[in-house]
C-alpha cells in the first residue's frame, strides 16, 4: 500500500489535552484495600468544573489557535458527552459560526476509528475537517480500581490535501471484527461491570485481533490501546507481531480515556519519514486502522500542563461528585432565557466597543455610559489573554477546593473580566501575573449548566 | 444651600441576635422612643419612610411601607419603602427631607429596620449572591470578596498591611465597649483578628461585620417648625449628598474602575460638605460615623472623605487620629464591625448615633464638645453612597 492509493486528505495539527490533576496508583490501592495496581502508576483526571464538553474546547481551540484554520465541519467523539446542546455551546466558545455542522459520534470505544474514516472522506472531498475526541471517564474509578479510567481529549485537524501527502489515511487498512464482545459494561450511574473471566476475554481478543492481522501488511509500528495491561501483554505476544515496533499506550502515565486512547497512544511514538503506523483498539470488536506518515512525529505528549497530585482518594470522589451532589451548586439560579440571550456573547467573548468614544465593554450595554451614544457599537472579539489586576481568594464559595480565587482580569486588547481561578493555589496567585481564560462548567440550576471562562495562569 | 431640617426624635433599639422580637417589633420599639423624643403623637406624622434592603433575608417583610404602617397604625398618610442597597437608611432620610422641604409632609418618620437573624447563615444574604447573581457574571463572589479585591489593591500600591486592617476592626471594637446598643461589647485584640478564620483573603473574620437584627428611627421637621415640639435638644442637618458612581457589575467589567476609591463616597461627601460649608472636615468635624462592613473600607474611606490624602490612610489609622481621644474619633459606636449591619438601618443608625453626642446625651462613650458629625454608607461594592453633615447648631 503506497500512499498514493490513500484519499487525497491529511492530519495538520494534532492537539492533546490532559487534564492538571493526577490520582495515584497508591492512593486507589489505599482505598480499595488492594494492591491491584503499580504503585508507579497514575492517571490525569478532570478537575470539579471540567467535563467532556470542557475538554473538547481546550483540545479544538489549542488546535485551532495554532493552525488559524476555520474549519467547515467537526467531528465530535464521545461516550461521555452531557446531554445538552453540547455542538452549540462548542462552536460559541470556539467563537466559529453557529451554522458549521457539528457531527456527534459515540457507541463505542471504536467510534474514534469511525469518526477518523469519516473525517477523512469528508476532508476528501475538500473540507477543513476538525475531529475532536473527548471522553471523562474518571467517575467510573470510583467504583473500579482495577480499570485506569481517566479523561482527556484530542483535536486532530484534517484538511484536503493536494499536493504534500503528508499523514496519509488508508482505508484498506480500516478492519473491524465483532468476533470479541465488549468485557466491559460502564453504566450512567458511574457503575461499572467487567466480566469475569478476565482471561477468555484475553484470549478471545488476542485471537480476533490475530485474524484481523492476517489480512493486512506485517504492520512496522503497532499501537494497541486496551483498558487493560493482561489485554495489551496478550497481543504483544502475537507471533505476526514479532517483528514490529510498540507504541507505549500511556495507560500507567496519563490512564484511559475510552476513544481517545487511540489518538493517545498515537500522540506516544516519534515517527519518521514514510513510517506506517497500525493502530488497533478494543472496544465492541477489535478494529485496525493504518496511518502512514511523513512528519518526523504528531504532537507530542500535552506539555505544558503542570501536575497537580490529588491529597487522597476522598478528596478525589469530592471533586468527581461536587457537582451533582453539591446542594449550592444545584439550586442556584440559572435563567435558559438569560442564557439564551448572554452566552453566546459571553461563549464567543466579543465584546462590543462604543464607535464613538472607542470604549470597550466586555458585558453587553445598550447606550455608551461613558459618551451616551446610544446602539452605535461594533462588535470587538476579546483577546483571551490578560494580567490579573486584582484578586480575592473566597473561602466560603462551595467547591471541593478551597478557596476559591476570584479574579478581576484585563484584557490583552482592552476589556475587563471578572472570573474565577482555575487548577491554581492561592500562593500563584498575584497583581500582575499573566493569564488565559479556559472553558469550565460553573455551577448547574434546573439539570441546566452553565459554561462559562475561568483563568489559568500562564 | 443648607437644607434646614431639624431632628426632633431619634431612636434605636439594640443590635444584635434579637431571637425574642419580631420585624415589626423592632419598628415599634425605635418609633417610639424616637415619638417620645419628640413629643408628637403618632397620628401627628404625616409622611414616612421605610428602609429595608433585603426583604427575603428577613420573613418576607419590608417589601413595602405598608409592614410599617401595620406596626404603627399609620394609616391615611404616604409611606414609601426606600432600597438602595446599604445606603437604604440615608437615603430614606433624604427622601423624607426633600418631602419636607417641599412642603409636602410637616413632621416625617424614618425608619430603618433589617431582620437578618431570623434565617440561619445557610440561608444568608451571602447564600443569595452566591445562587441567586446573574448565572455568569462575578460568580463566585461573597460580599466580603468584592472588598477584598480593594484591599489588595491597597497591598499593592501603597504597602497596606493585614495588620493595618486589624488595626480598624481593633479600634472599633475597643469603642463599642462603651456602646449598649451594640452587637459585640467585646475588646478584640489586633493578633485574635489576625488568627480569625479567613473569610476572603486578605479579610478575616473578625475583619467583617456580623449580619444583625436592628431598627432606628428619627423624626424630622423643617428647622422653622422645630420649636413648635418639645424636644428640648434637637439637632440639624446641614448637608446631604448621595451619589451612584457604578453599577453592581461596572467595577468587575470596566478597566477605568481603579479598586481603590469609593467615587460614590467621595462624590457625596462633596455635595454634602458643599451644602454644610465644611473646607476642612478633619478639624471642621467632630466625630464620623463610617461605613466600616470591612476593615478595609474605613481605611479607604478616609481618603475618599477628604480626610487624608490617597495612600495616607495607615499611617494616619497607627498615628490614632481616628481613635477615641483623637483629633477625629471615627466609628465612635463602634461601627458596623462591633453594632453589627442591619442593612436598612445601619443609615439611620449612624445619624442617631451622631444626634446622641451632638446633644451631650451619649453617655460613657460622649465625644466631649461635640457639634458636629458626619454619617456616611455606601451599597454594592461602593457604588451608591451617601454622606450627612449634621450640627448642634441651626
Ligand atoms: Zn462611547
Amino acid at each position: 500500500m503506497s500512499p498514493a492509493c490513500g484519499i487525497a486528505s491529511s492530519i495538520s495539527y494534532f492537539t492533546v489535552y490532559s487534564p492538571s490533576l493526577v490520582l495515584s496508583g497508591e492512593e486507589i490501592n489505599r482505598a480499595f484495600g488492594t494492591n491491584i495496581l503499580n504503585n508507579k502508576s497514575q492517571r490525569r483526571v478532570a478537575n470539579f468544573d471540567e467535563d467532556a464538553l470542557t475538554m473538547a474546547w481546550n483540545a479544538a481551540s489549542g488546535c485551532l489557535e495554532q493552525t488559524k484554520t476555520v474549519p467547515d465541519h467537526i467531528f465530535l467523539c464521545s461516550n461521555t458527552l452531557p446531554s445538552w446542546p453540547c455542538g452549540a455551546y462548542l462552536l460559541s466558545s470556539l467563537g466559529l459560526s453557529l451554522s458549521t455542522p457539528v457531527t456527534v459520534i459515540s457507541g463505542s470505544w471504536n467510534c474514534a476509528f469511525d469518526t477518523l474514516s469519516l473525517a477523512f472522506h469528508t476532508a476528501a472531498a475538500g473540507k477543513n475537517v476538525l475531529l475532536v475526541a473527548t471522553e471523562a471517564l474518571s467517575k467510573y474509578a470510583l467504583s473500579n480500581p482495577e480499570i485506569a479510567f481517566a479523561d482527556s481529549s484530542c483535536a486532530i485537524l484534517i484538511t484536503p490535501d493536494m499536493a504534500g501527502n503528508r499523514h496519509m489515511f488508508k482505508p484498506a487498512g480500516n478492519f473491524y471484527s465483532a468476533d470479541t464482545f465488549e468485557p466491559l459494561i460502564c453504566n450512567s450511574d458511574g457503575s461499572t461491570k467487567i466480566f469475569d473471566d478476565i482471561r477468555f476475554t484475553t484470549s478471545k481478543v488476542s485471537q480476533g485481533i490475530s485474524e484481523l492481522l492476517g489480512k493486512i501488511d506485517k504492520p512496522q509500528i503497532f499501537g494497541f490501546s486496551a483498558f487493560d495491561d493482561k489485554i495489551s501483554s496478550a497481543v504483544r505476544r502475537l507471533p505476526q507481531l514479532a517483528k514490529s515496533r510498540f507504541i507505549d499506550d500511556p495507560i500507567h502515565t496519563i490512564g484511559f480515556a475510552g476513544c481517545v486512547q487511540p489518538f493517545l497512544v498515537l500522540s506516544m511514538t516519534q515517527m519518521k519519514h514514510g513510517d506506517i503506523i497500525h493502530l488497533c483498539s478494543l472496544g465492541g470488536g477489535a478494529r485496525i486502522t493504518a496511518l502512514s506518515t511523513e512528519f518526523e512525529k504528531f504532537a507530542a505528549l500535552p506539555t505544558g500542563q503542570k501536575a497537580a497530585l490529588i491529597n487522597g482518594f476522598e478528596h478525589f470522589r469530592n471533586i468527581r461528585t461536587f457537582m451533582d451532589k453539591s446542594e449550592p451548586m444545584r439550586s442556584t439560579f440559572t435563567s435558559e432565557i438569560i442564557q439564551s440571550r448572554d452566552q453566546q456573547f459571553l461563549l464567543n467573548l466579543n465584546g462590543i466597543q462604543c464607535k464613538n468614544c472607542n470604549k470597550i465593554y466586555t458585558i453587553p450595554q445598550s447606550i455608551c455610559p461613558s459618551c451616551h451614544e446610544q446602539s452605535e457599537f461594533i462588535q470587538k472579539p476579546l483577546e483571551r489573554r490578560g494580567t490579573i489586576f486584582t484578586f480575592a481568594h473566597e473561602y466560603y464559595v462551595p467547591t471541593p477546593n478551597p478557596p476559591v480565587t476570584m479574579l478581576v482580569v484585563d484584557l490583552d486588547g482592552g476589556g475587563r473580566l471578572t472570573v474565577q481561578a482555575a487548577d491554581c493555589s492561592p500562593d500563584e496567585t498575584a497583581i500582575g501575573n499573566k493569564v488565559k481564560f479556559v472553558l469550565r462548567r460553573y455551577h448547574s440550576g434546573n439539570n441546566l449548566p452553565n459554561y462559562f471562562w475561568k483563568a489559568v495562569l500562564l | 444651600m443648607k437644607p434646614e431640617i431639624a431632628i426632633i426624635g431619634a431612636g434605636c433599639t439594640q443590635f444584635g441576635e434579637l431571637f425574642t422580637k419580631s420585624y415589626n417589633d423592632l419598628i415599634a420599639e425605635a418609633s417610639l422612643e424616637a415619638i417620645k423624643e419628640a413629643g408628637i403623637k403618632i397620628p401627628q406624622i404625616d409622611g414616612a419612610w421605610l428602609s429595608t434592603a433585603f426583604p427575603d433575608v428577613g420573613v418576607y417583610k419590608g417589601r413595602s411601607g405598608l409592614d410599617l404602617a401595620e406596626t404603627l397604625g399609620l394609616y391615611g398618610i404616604p409611606i414609601t419603602r426606600v432600597s438602595n442597597y446599604c445606603a437604604s437608611g440615608a437615603d430614606a432620610v433624604r427622601n423624607a427631607m426633600n418631602a419636607l422641604l417641599s412642603g409636602d409632609v410637616n413632621v416625617a418618620l424614618v425608619v430603618g429596620v433589617e431582620k437578618q437573624r431570623d434565617r440561619s447563615p445557610q440561608q444568608s444574604i451571602v447564600k443569595m449572591m452566591v445562587e441567586t447573581g446573574h448565572p455568569y457574571y462575578q460568580k463566585g463572589f461573597t460580599a466580603a470578596g468584592t472588598f477584598a479585591v480593594f484591599a489588595n489593591r491597597y497591598v499593592k500600591e501603597f504597602g497596606l498591611t493585614r495588620e493595618d486592617l486589624a488595626c480598624v476592626s481593633e479600634k472599633n471594637h475597643k469603642n463599642a465597649v462603651l456602646n449598649p446598643k451594640a452587637f459585640y461589647k467585646k475588646e478584640i485584640k489586633r493578633e485574635d483578628i489576625l488568627r480569625s478564620p479567613m473569610v476572603a483573603y486578605p479579610l478575616t473574620l473578625l475583619d467583617c461585620c456580623p449580619t444583625t437584627d436592628g431598627a432606628a428611627a428619627l423624626i424630622l421637621v423643617r428647622n422653622e417648625d422645630s420649636e413648635i415640639f418639645k424636644n428640648e435638644k434637637p439637632v440639624y442637618i446641614r448637608g446631604v449628598g448621595l451619589s451612584v458612581e457604578s453599577g453592581w457589575d461596572q467595577p468587575f467589567f470596566d478597566s477605568e474602575f481603579d479598586f481603590i476609591t469609593f467615587k460614590g463616597a467621595k462624590k457625596a461627601a462633596e455635595i454634602a460638605y458643599a451644602k454644610a460649608e465644611i473646607s476642612n472636615p478633619l478639624s471642621e468635624l467632630s466625630l464620623a460615623e463610617v461605613h466600616d462592613c470591612f476593615s478595609i473600607s474605613e481605611i479607604v474611606l478616609y481618603s475618599d472623605l477628604g480626610l487624608c490624602k490617597k495612600g495616607d490612610e495607615a499611617r494616619m489609622l497607627r498615628d490614632g487620629l481616628t481613635q477615641r481621644g483623637g483629633k477625629l474619633p471615627v466609628n465612635i459606636s463602634g461601627g458596623l464591625l462591633s453594632c453589627g449591619h442591619p442593612v436598612g438601618a445601619t443609615g439611620v443608625r449612624q445619624i442617631y448615633e451622631i444626634t446622641r453626642h451632638l446633644q451631650g446625651k451619649a453617655g460613657e462613650r460622649q465625644v466631649s464638645g461635640a457639634h458636629t458629625g458626619l454619617a456616611q454608607v455606601f451599597g454594592g461594592p461602593g457604588s451608591v453612597s451617601s454622606v450627612t453633615i449634621i450640627s448642634s447648631k441651626k
